[in-house]
């Protein structure tokens, strides 16, 4: 899958917007990319290791609810992370 | 209710030809909120810290009120006050600007939502949540009110498209640069008016010679502007402003959509009316 990172997350990857990962679920590619960029990881998430209400993940620009972090992505699928905020 | 008086002194790069810039007004408005605070015994990074409350523009508001350029350009004697409202979850930040004393020349004020700053979060994470009691208890009781912030939106939109003549509409793109960002990004982005600005200059260079009436998008001084933020632009953000201009009853009125590249509704929408 590749993940799109934007925003001030972006300073956590050493400002790359896109970073490949192999993981065969949603879960474990996010988890290798705090892994890869701990900084990410820690805003991320949470000390229990949840993902934090701050942050919306997207699967090919479909929301994916925390329900569905196990959910299968291929090579192709597109991740996008957004800090949810309003305003600004 | 409190306020909080101090000079500004605009020098040349604070001044179109015909007026100063709202760049000038709405950042003065921005950082007299702060000194304000200071002032006050609320600093924000201290609120941010302690509190775990930060703060971010949702709308910005600007009137020119009486013909200042810069050939008049003494100090400025700008005067902040701030209100809670909507029982904590608005803040209401206002600012006059004076030539003189009783001479306002603009004024601006702002509606600041109040934000929960996750814990431990680096980058300040933080989702919109009241203000917590611990600074309501630092605010006078004359400065905390039931009612919302007095929105132009959206009936100032429905406005103008009802109202207004269509005179065309342009399209321009932008790219987010770390220059045009604050600390984190996301709390004021007072570049959405510089971007809605740079559409209609553009337009009226491109489409002015068919249609003379937008070229007034130039040759007169802006009225008000109003912004509206939904949601934040940032760092790396590509995107373009959708830009309608419609011939009012008053006069000649710019509509932006500041829209992020892949995303169909606007982050930010600016009017500039002239």
């Amino acid at each position: 899958m590749v993940i799109r990172l934007s925003g001030t997350l972006l300073r956590f990857a050493d400002y790359q917007k896109e970073v490949r990962v192999d993981a065969p679920t949603l879960k474990e590619g996010i988890s290798h990319l705090g892994t890869q960029y701990p900084d990410v990881g820690k805003a991320l998430f949470d000390k229990l290791g949840q993902l934090r209400a701050s942050h919306r993940l997207f699967v090919n620009g479909d929301l994916v609810g925390k329900a569905d972090m196990g959910r299968s992505v291929g090579g192709d699928d597109i991740v996008d992370i957004v800090t949810a905020v309003t305003g600004g | 209710m409190r306020t909080l008086s101090f000079e500004l002194l605009p020098d040349a790069g604070s001044f179109t030809p015909l007026q100063l810039k709202p760049t000038f007004i709405l950042n003065g408005c921005f950082s007299g909120w702060d000194r304000w605070a200071r002032a006050h015994g609320l600093p924000h990074q201290v609120v941010i810290r302690d509190l775990h409350t930060a703060f971010v523009v949702h709308v910005g508001q600007v009137k020119y009120l009486e013909r200042y350029v810069y050939e008049d350009a003494g100090a400025l004697d700008v005067t902040m006050s701030r209100r809670i409202m909507r029982d904590g979850a608005q803040l209401e930040v206002r600012a006059v600007f004076e030539a003189q004393p009783g001479r306002p020349v603009a004024e601006s004020s702002m509606c600041v939502v109040p934000l929960a700053v996750l814990e431990d979060s680096a980058e300040l994470a933080a989702l919109p949540a009241p203000l917590p009691n611990a600074y309501l208890s630092l605010s006078e009781p004359s400065e905390i009110v039931h009612e919302a912030y007095p929105s132009p939106f959206p009936g100032v939109l429905r406005e103008i498209v009802e109202r207004g003549e269509f005179l065309g509409s342009f399209e321009h793109p932008f790219f987010v640069h770390r220059q045009q960002c604050e600390f984190v990004d996301q709390w004021f982005f007072v570049e959405a008016s510089v971007f809605a600005a740079a559409s209609r200059e553009r337009m009226v260079f491109e489409q002015g010679a068919k249609q003379p009436a937008l070229r007034r998008g130039l040759s007169l001084p802006l009225r008000e502007l109003d912004l509206l933020y939904s949601r934040p632009f940032y760092l790396f953000d590509q995107g373009r402003a959708r830009t309608r201009a419609f011939r009012a009853p008053e006069g000649v009125v710019f509509v932006h959509e500041l829209v992020k590249d892949g995303t169909p509704d606007p982050h930010s929408v600016v009017v500039e009316r002239f």
